[in-house]
């Protein structure tokens, strides 16, 4: 089986194809009708989460159109829902052959993209039956188990509760996406368009077959997770035990796979930083809790919002301080052999006693302190070397912002808008360094027009400075 | 929301790492470790926190280990230090040694002026070295100084605004608080004292003074009741949805169907048997109480002995009367000393008032700072002339005892005892020991106690040969400390005495009603 095979690249564009069909006529649901495509991409299940009337049945429904052979199954279940209702009525000819089996064809252990909502409301007599079919895919069947062709099974419900059952299903659904009303801007758009009626089905050469899913899984196999995604994984799993989330082993091999799926499918080799954007839905179980790990993580990827590298900030402050500091140096400030004192309140002490003398005017022109070529070199060498430094800055910041532009360009899953405020966000970063870069080249400017010894002082080691003497007016 | 800490970015994290040194630098050496002349930052920065750490450690890495600055400056630099031994200083002492990493980056910093104004290399790097060297050879001197009356070395002198503290110790008034340091040695006893003062924390000894009632707490035995709602399944209350049981009533009609078939009963049957019929799901709640025992900490009260308590606020009041001149003066200032002393290194509050004549009443708070330490000084380097009204500095500190901060504190009165308390002043310090605790202590200084000192103090410390330290060495003519109660039992005020004397008013209407001495009271003689 050839490693790279060509079917990866085509279907990157055949995906694009399929999202642009999926969500046409859908107000504001670009984003969950991808990670719902995703996820049935991985043969994962999501779990929709939102008020009555959001579309999410519409969403389940167009999702089995985008795959080829898909039979598709929905049910809405009660507290009263039997077994029949889900896995098909008894078979009366095989009890007369003493054998007790359902006629599942048409039911829920015969489809492959599966609608079941308000899920939590299932009752014991279907729990267990209905929770191995998601997770194993199998059905018991009389004496024998019967496969499911299951892809991907979507759950809706309005709000979790918290009993046995949601504690169970909970954790059968990798991706859970909560889905709210239209808002005030998309408003107008809702109301212009019934997507039920105008919408037409992704052609059958579009829908994904049992052929490209294979290709996608044995590639997605073959993607390579880089050592920072690694350790990504571990600080986020960190951050959330400390937060109180639990999150089992399981759900963490699911959700590095699902990375993989998403690379794989959009022919890249190796998962990238900027796909684990796409992790908040598949570890924290509510939107609040996502929206704060998805800001966590733009923080540690450094792009929640512009900001200025703190420690190299600090070095541009000081030379703008040290600069302010030398011009208004004054030969007062200095003692008798010719060091700046130690301490302001000294000075106070020797001019001005109570009545403030340290603030008194003074001849500030011809007392004001002269610098030599030695110190103005070293000040400008080690501006230079901070200039080197903000430079490898830049190079840095230029390298990501190129990273993101490429990833943007070929990314079919993550949120758009997240996307592009990642990208202002970097391009606020690239203003901060641009304008320390520009404050610092100022300082040095400053420094070199510190006033000046008089040439030819010097040779001769004067122990202490004789002041300069009053030009001649 | 906003309070969130963001974690540190990803972005630049390997550039800023470089530079992570600088996270443990206190903001004042960033300045000077950020722009110094000499070396690069990397490496100056590393060198720095390995040097702190180092002092802090209270050792001085050798010169070739350092970082920065290049070995031709850390030579000179490093044997400064070691010759003034500055490594002692520092250790835990995390201001000072910031000090002195602050000014040393400033010397170093200083070679390239020098270069400008003609010297060579050498000559530049040595002018550095000698002046680094001359700051801290004077330092270590004053340090030492301070440690030494102080028993530590003040934060003002850690820190850049030493420079008062250097103006203060060439003053007058300091050579008078060293002679007093040294004379404090010979007194052990007045110091023990000192230690003994205020009511914040109970000691281990127990007091004779009185027991308290305490609450004690120990374990009871509790009946406790505890409603609970309990869900009663199969109980004809509420259906709840379908479930797999046996029950024939509750069984879905779908399930009745099989009944009517000929193979179809026989899983009717089955499933009965099995109960796995398809049944509504009944179930009721009832509301339950149970009653069960607990153990409960109950507190009981208990007499108990009370703790002594020590190490609180001191409120010192100082005679400094002309009646005090010489020795006793002496006395009087080492024991002001020794509270400054002690207060400081035991962190709790101390206020002093001196007392003269009648509204000659000054009040000082002495922290041991640049401010305290220039009061102190003065103080002791004044004379004490004046009169000696004690009601005054009396009134003074009860009114400071109505305080928040300072109600644990007790009262020392430092005198000769030459001076009387007006009965009104001694009755409001009286109900203030019998009401708050409050304890009055005396310092003798003299060579007799008197009845105005007596009344006013519970207990009197009497150092009896304080004309040892006024330079005049003579023995005290006294052996006993209650000559007055033995030779002039009326003359205190005890309750017996008061009860037995009445007032002129009382007498001259005796006089005029004609009565006598042991003729029985009349009650209604007006």
């Amino acid at each position: 089986m050839p490693v790279d095979r060509p079917s990866v690249p085509d279907l990157h564009d055949r995906l694009a194809g399929l999202v642009a069909a999926l969500e046409r006529g859908l107000v504001e649901r670009s984003h969950v009708v991808r990670l719902v495509l995703l996820a049935a991409l991985a043969g994962e299940h999501t779990l929709l989460i939102g008020p009555p009337g959001t579309a999410k049945s519409e969403l389940a429904r167009r999702l089995h159109l985008a795959f080829r052979d898909g039979r598709y199954f929905e049910r809405l279940l009660t507290r009263f829902s039997v077994p029949e209702e889900l896995f098909g009525p008894l078979s009366i000819q095989a009890l007369e052959q003493d054998r007790y089996e359902r006629h599942t064809a048409g039911f829920l252990p015969d489809a492959s993209i599966a609608f079941i909502d308000e899920v939590f409301k299932a009752n014991s007599a279907i729990l267990n039956a209905l929770l191995t079919l998601l997770n194993e895919r199998e059905f018991d069947n009389g004496a024998g188990r019967q496969r499911c062709p299951l892809i991907s099974a979507i759950g809706a419900t309005n709000e979790v509760p918290e009993d046995e059952v949601a504690e169970a299903f909970f954790d059968r659904f990798l991706l859970r996406v909560t889905v709210v009303p239209v808002s005030a801007e998309g408003f107008a758009a809702l109301l212009g368009g019934d997507p039920s009626r105008a919408w037409q089905a992704p052609a059958s050469v579009e829908a994904l077959g049992a052929d490209d899913l294979a290709a996608l899984d044995a590639a997605a196999g073959q993607v390579a997770l880089p050592a920072e995604v690694t350790a990504m994984f571990a600080e986020l799993r960190a951050h959330l035990r400390a937060a109180q989330v639990y999150v089992s082993d399981r759900r963490w091999v699911k959700a590095a796979r699902l990375l993989r799926i998403a690379a794989a499918s959009e022919g890249r080799r190796a998962v990238s930083l900027w796909d684990l954007l796409l992790l908040p839905w598949c570890t924290a179980p509510d939107a609040p809790r996502q929206a704060a790990l998805c800001d966590w993580l733009c923080a540690r990827l450094g792009v929640r919002e512009a900001f200025a590298p703190p420690r190299v900030t600090r070095i541009v402050e000081a030379f703008e301080a040290q600069l302010q500091a030398e011009r208004n140096a004054n030969d007062l400030d200095y003692d008798e052999s010719g060091r700046l004192r130690f301490s302001a309140t000294d000075l106070a002490d020797e001019i001005g006693d109570a009545k403030g003398g340290a603030q008194a005017l003074r001849l500030t022109h011809t007392r004001q302190r002269r610098y030599g070529p030695a110190h103005i070199g070293a000040r400008t060498r080690q501006i230079d070397e901070l200039v080197l430094r903000l430079d490898a800055y830049v190079a840095e910041l230029d390298a990501l912002r190129r990273d993101l532009a490429d990833y943007r360009v070929r990314s079919l899953w993550p949120d758009a808008a997240l996307a592009g405020r990642a990208d202002e966000s970097l391009a606020g970063t690239a203003r901060v360094l641009a304008d320390l870069r520009e404050r610092i080249v100022d300082a040095r400017t400053g420094f070199e027009s510190l006033p000046r010894l008089p040439a030819g002082e010097g040779g001769e080691v004067p122990a202490p400075v004789a002041h300069e003497p009053l030009p001649a007016a | 929301m906003n309070a969130v800490a963001w974690p540190a970015p990803l972005l630049f994290a390997l550039q800023e790492n470089r530079l992570a040194a600088l996270d443990g630098l206190v903001r004042g050496l960033w300045l000077g470790g950020l722009t110094n002349a000499q070396g690069s930052v990397e490496a100056r920065l590393a060198a720095l926190a390995e040097l702190r750490a180092a002092l802090l450690a209270g050792e001085l890495p050798p010169f070739e280990g350092w970082r920065w600055p290049p070995p031709a400056i850390a030579r000179g630099l490093a044997e400064a230090m070691r010759a003034l031994d500055l490594a002692r200083y520092c250790r835990d002492e995390g201001e000072l040694t910031d000090t002195v990493l602050m000014s040393l980056l400033f010397h170093v910093d200083f070679i390239v002026d020098y270069l400008d104004r003609g010297a060579d290399e050498a000559t530049a790097v040595a002018m550095a070295v000698d002046a680094f060297a001359a700051d801290w050879q004077e330092r270590c001197g004053d340090m030492d100084e301070l440690a030494d009356v102080f028993g530590m070395i003040p934060d003002d002198a850690k820190s850049t605004r030493w420079d008062r503290i250097r103006g203060l110790l060439r003053s007058e008034g300091w050579q008078e608080v060293m002679r007093i340091r040294r004379l404090l040695e010979r007194l052990p006893e007045l110091a023990d004292l000192i230690r003994r003062l205020g009511r914040a924390a109970e000691t281990d000894e127990p007091d004779e003074a009185g027991r308290v009632t305490e609450l004690v707490t120990e374990e009871a035995i509790a009946h406790r009741a505890e409603r609970s709602t309990v869900r009663v399944p199969d109980m004809p209350g509420e259906t709840r949805g379908i479930h797999r049981a046996d029950r024939v009533a509750r069984m879905l009609p779908a399930e009745a169907m099989l009944l009517g078939h000929p193979r179809l009963r026989l899983v009717w049957h089955a499933r009965r048997a099995e109960r796995t019929l398809l049944c509504y799901e009944d179930d009721d709640r009832m509301q339950e109480i149970r009653r069960h025992e607990e153990v409960v900490q109950r507190p009981t009260p208990r007499p108990q002995p009370r703790k002594r308590l020590e190490m609180g606020p001191m409120l010192l009041c100082v005679d400094t009367s002309g009646s005090m001149r010489g020795g006793a003066e002496a006395v009087a200032k080492a024991a002001v000393l020794e509270a400054v002393r002690t207060a400081h290194a035991q962190k709790r509050a101390c206020h002093v008032f001196s007392f003269g004549g009648p509204g000659e009443i000054v009040g000082m708070t002495l922290p041991v700072d640049a401010d305290g330490i220039g009061r102190l000084a003065r103080f002791l380097g004044q004379a004490f002339r004046g009169g000696t009204d004690v009601c005054a500095p009396i009134e003074a500190a009860l009114a400071k005892l109505e305080e928040g901060r300072w109600q644990q504190a007790d009262l020392v009165i430092m005198s000769d005892g030459e001076f009387g308390a007006t009965p009104e002043v001694a009755a409001r310090l009286r109900s203030m020991c019998d009401e708050r605790g409050l304890r009055v202590q005396g310092v003798l200084v003299g060579d007799r106690e008197t009845i105005g000192f007596l009344e006013v103090a519970d207990d009197i410390f009497w150092v009896r040969d304080w004309r040892r330290y006024g330079g005049v060495d003579t023995e005290s003519p006294l052996d006993s400390n209650s000559l007055t109660a033995r030779f002039f039992p009326g003359a205190l005020r005890t309750q017996a005495n008061r009860d037995a004397t009445i007032s002129g008013a009382t007498a001259s209407l005796a006089v005029r009603a004609g009565r006598h001495r042991g003729d029985p009271q009349t009650e209604n003689s007006t």
